[in-house]
């Protein structure tokens, strides 16, 4: 067995935030693509998780970039949790802040993985929560496995 | 006294998606700046082992599953909470159902909790739980 570095010191780690504009477009767009009836006005509830990751300040790519997945293996989604305090609003400019909120080392059935949990949170112009999001990304780790 | 409407067991009407379709991923993957080839092009999913079909993008369940609750309580906002786990993935053409079923209601709070599961051409691709604010009547 090849041992593999653990990533847990990254546990609250801050990515750069960014911003997310809740524009009329995307708001009709978003709806087209999950089959919902499109609005310009009012943007659909699941709306916060593009807000997420598209305003958080650095790609998925980015994201994982800090966790060294292997090229050999295809890091997946594996759950999210989402919380959605108040509704986003149309023509409004959301901060977005992402940080690490868990790293935890798992042994399965396909060998060693690590579960990265990121918490994205969509503040308002007031700084107020508006939409929060923990990502469970399943990162497999093969040079792990005996 | 008349009985609750809403009680555990109560089962929500199914969202369908008779056939998933490539170019509501395309439009998904612009607004994601989201390079992955398999949402765009049957060469490139069939040369990554996925078959000659495109495939969806993991987190569209969310929106399903948001919209079944929607459609069901009749409000734009109706939930405040929600879990989803990703278990397969979904491709083009295939008929994606949303079943959803009330497994708990809190009178005090003036929420459910429900439990939804996603199929697609049979298969599960995606389950998850949910804190609504059910119908009124």
């Amino acid at each position: 067995v090849v041992a593999v570095p653990t990533y847990e010191h990254l546990i609250g780690h801050r990515f750069p935030s960014g911003e997310f504009d809740v524009a009329a477009h995307r708001a009709w767009l978003w709806s087209h693509c999950i089959e919902a009836e499109p609005s310009f006005d009012h943007p659909h509830p699941s709306l916060g998780w593009y807000a997420a990751m598209r305003g958080c300040g650095v790609s998925i790519v980015e994201m994982l970039a800090l966790f060294e997945p292997s090229p050999e293996a295809d890091v997946v989604l594996g759950e999210c949790a989402l919380e959605m305090v108040e509704p986003l609003r149309v023509g409004t400019a959301y901060r977005v802040e992402a940080m690490v909120e868990k790293v935890v080392r798992k042994q399965g059935g396909s060998g060693v993985f690590d579960v990265i949990g990121v918490r994205i949170e969509v503040l308002d112009p007031a700084g107020a929560l508006a939409f929060s999001m923990l990502n469970s990304m399943v990162v497999p780790r093969p040079e792990g496995q005996a | 006294v008349s009985e609750p409407t809403i009680r555990a067991g109560t089962r929500l009407p199914s969202f369908v998606v008779a056939a998933v379709d490539p170019g509501r991923m395309a439009t998904m993957a612009a607004l994601l700046d989201d390079p992955t080839t398999i949402h765009l092009d049957r060469v490139e999913s069939a040369r990554q082992g996925f078959g000659e079909r495109r495939v969806n993008q993991g987190p569209m369940a969310i929106g399903y599953a948001l919209e079944m609750l929607r459609r069901w309580t009749g409000e734009p906002d109706p939930v405040t909470r929600l879990r989803i786990r990703f278990l397969d993935n979904v491709f083009e053409g295939e008929r994606l159902v949303c079943d959803g079923e009330v497994v708990a209601v809190d009178a005090e709070a003036g929420t459910c909790a429900v439990e939804f599961v996603l199929t697609s051409s049979g298969r599960k691709v995606a389950s998850g739980s949910a804190t609504v604010r059910p119908p009124s009547s």
